[in-house]
């Protein structure tokens, strides 16, 4: 069954995010199997960085995002995953990872409002110790892991910050839709 | 009633009861008159009247840019409207300016606006669906026109009525010294373009700090979009 699938929302906040972070920023992709092709709009996207001020821990990334995407077979493809990774700038504006997190793209037509709990690797008492000096937590040589379903058997993490997040979901089933082939036509040139 | 959709908006309490006796309709009827057109709120297009209009959809937008709470005080909001190219104002007002609003001594610590924003958009695409992007000013001590917040919204894409929370920012100066200079001359760090806070690219280059919240209400409407393929009902999924 061919569809589309709208989504239109907002990476709005972050919070409880690391205290010792002078600000934060974040990057957020789409993650996505070759089922899907992505039609409108950007796949990814780096947001503002929030400088934290005092004691709020929440911190503002009003982040738009708007996908259109085109899916032949609904039924047997594994649904897409908005990717997320927070940076922390410490004093000496140096971006360090403050969490790895993701979230599945809801299938159903209807506003969400979802939370991405994020988590990063958690280095030895040593390589904290020198984090908190020098710099340098420990991230993952290949990010993909964070959407991939394979085993992370032996993998330390620790729990950093949850980021919220609002979706609008439209899915368009595409039942001999004359109307939106010709939008598929008019996209791709 | 001539203009239905403007009573039930602006006289709906929050419960959703109306609260309309044949009285008060006189009385609105008759401030109604009184007004000048510029200042009536958006009219129901007239293609949205028309069933039989598939090729495209259209989503009326009543609301308001209620209040403010900031730390600050004298303060007024801008709005705008950032759209896809697929999309068309067909009728209200896109850019609108607020008065100065000040808080009270009583223990509500906001500022009220109460600034009605009436918008009505067409379109054949959910891509690009309208933000309304946010500006507060403020007017300091010495009467100058200082930036004291940006911030955008989504408007909701499904009908109903909404209260959304902005939380605003603004940018951070450079430098330590930049910081003391924009407060003595009253010129901080603004945006060039107020719209960049409703789009998703360049947006990493620039740094922010907290300054308020702004709440706002929409009531949405949106006409023909089953006919395009848009399921409606929430939670459908297939």
């Amino acid at each position: 069954m061919a569809a589309q699938v709208h989504c239109i929302g907002c990476l709005e906040t972050g919070a409880d995010f690391p205290s010792e972070a002078y600000g934060l920023q974040m990057r957020w992709s789409l993650e996505r199997s070759d089922d899907w092709q992505l039609l409108e709009g950007a796949g990814e996207g780096t947001s503002q960085i929030h400088m934290s001020k005092g004691a709020d821990p929440l911190c503002t990334f009003d982040h738009p995002l708007d996908v259109r995407l085109h899916c032949d077979a609904l039924a047997k493809a594994a649904a897409p995953r908005i990717k997320v990774e927070v940076y922390q700038l410490d004093e000496l504006d140096r971006l360090d990872i403050a969490g790895y997190g993701m979230v599945h793209l809801p299938l159903s037509t209807g506003t969400h409002a979802l939370e991405i709990h994020c988590w990063r690797p958690a280095g030895s008492w040593y390589e904290n110790l020198s984090a908190k000096f020098i710099g340098g937590y420990p991230r993952l040589v290949r990010p993909q892991l964070v959407v991939s379903a394979a085993e992370r058997f032996g993998m330390a993490t620790e729990t950093t910050g949850t980021i919220y997040c609002t979706l609008n979901v439209f899915v368009v089933d595409l039942h001999g839709e004359v109307e939106e082939e010709e939008g598929v036509e008019e996209s791709k040139e | 009633m001539s203009n239905g959709m403007y009573n039930t908006t602006a006289y709906r309490t929050v419960n959703g009861i109306y609260y309309l006796d044949a009285c008060r309709l006189r009385t609105i009827r008759w401030v109604e008159s009184c007004i000048p057109t510029v200042y009536r709120p958006a009219p129901m297009p007239e293609s949205l009247a028309s069933k039989s209009d598939f090729s495209a959809f259209f989503v009326v937008v009543n609301g308001q840019l209620e209040s403010g709470e900031f730390p600050y005080d004298d303060l007024y909001v801008r709005y705008g409207f950032s759209f896809g190219p697929d999309w068309t104002v067909v009728d209200g007002i896109e850019n609108g300016l607020s008065q100065i609003a000040r808080k009270a001594a009583g223990c509500d610590n906001s500022v009220v606006w109460n600034f009605p924003v009436d918008i009505s958009f067409k379109s054949t695409n959910a891509h690009g669906w309208p933000r309304m992007s946010v500006s507060i000013y403020g007017v300091d001590s010495l009467g100058r026109d200082v930036v004291r917040g940006y911030g955008s919204v989504l408007l909701p894409p499904f009908a109903g009525d909404y209260e959304r929370y902005i939380h605003t920012y603004i940018p951070v100066p450079s430098s330590l010294w930049q910081r003391l200079v924009s407060w003595l001359t009253g010129t901080y760090a603004e945006f060039y373009d107020s719209k960049l806070v409703a789009q998703s690219d360049n947006r990493e280059v620039t740094r922010v700090e907290s300054t308020g919240v702004v709440k706002v209400k929409f009531s949405v409407l949106t006409r023909g979009m089953a006919a395009l393929g848009y399921s409606l009902a929430p939670g459908a999924s297939m």
